[in-house]
């Protein structure tokens, strides 16, 4: 188990980020943020990350995209797939089996909630 | 529908005492944006801004934000500037009577 887990956050709303940065304030995690899927994506391959957590609905580069080039360079690297959590504004069967069919771990709705983020952090990163 | 006025309390976790006023200057700028996209009659702006107020509302304890923010989603989708309108005047009504207490 980690000492502390390095997660990496994608997400365009300043207000999310702010408010995934209060969450998670505390010696448990270090959080690097990324505004888009591409910014992701960089910060994913210079970086081990123990978990991402993936806004779908984002500019420049979309959490769908991202995840599917995150999960290729993974293949491409010989990695372990890192969890991905997909946060999404959408609870639809559709848009779950969207996010899981990109290579997303795992489905999130979007507004967060203080517990549902740390259950759904303590049971992915629990592997690590 | 809210009494117009009446205030509103709303309960917010006190770990979020310090993120809580950049929240709120935010949907202020909302306000601003969702004229000017009215405006210019953007409804892929008003579509964007209302999946933010929807996304972000609830978490912080602002519920109604996140109701609202649906609610302008869906009127930009459907290019409904008149429900666009409504729910913006319901937004400004709101933040003008919203009062947080940090015991959530």
């Amino acid at each position: 188990m980690a000492d502390r887990y390095r997660i990496l956050v994608a997400e365009d709303a300043r207000d999310v980020r702010l408010l995934i940065g209060c969450f998670l304030d505390g010696p448990a995690y270090c959080l690097d943020m990324a505004e888009n899927g591409q910014q992701a994506l960089e910060l994913f391959k210079q970086h081990a990350y123990d978990l991402v957590l993936m806004d779908m609905q984002m500019p420049v580069m979309d959490g769908y995209t991202a995840t599917r080039e995150v999960r290729a360079w993974e293949m491409e690297q010989d990695r372990s797939p890192t969890p991905v959590l997909a946060a999404s504004g959408i609870e639809t069967a559709e848009e779950i089996d969207r996010c899981l069919e990109a290579g997303c771990t795992a489905h999130l709705c979007k507004p967060f909630r203080k517990p549902i983020l740390l259950e759904a952090l303590g049971r992915y990163l629990r592997a690590c | 529908m809210l009494d117009p006025q009446e205030k509103i309390i709303v309960h917010v976790d006190p770990d979020l005492e310090d993120i809580v006023p950049r929240f709120m200057e935010l949907r202020h700028e909302d306000v601003q944006v969702i004229d000017a996209a009215l405006a210019a009659g953007d409804f892929m702006a008003l579509s964007r801004i209302g999946h933010s107020m929807k996304g972000a509302g609830a978490g912080y304890g602002f519920d109604y934000i996140t109701e609202l923010g649906r609610s302008v989603e869906e009127a930009a989708k459907a290019q409904d500037a008149g429900g666009v309108r409504t729910y913006a005047a319901q937004l400004v009504s709101y933040l003008a009577r919203v009062e947080v207490v940090f015991d959530g």
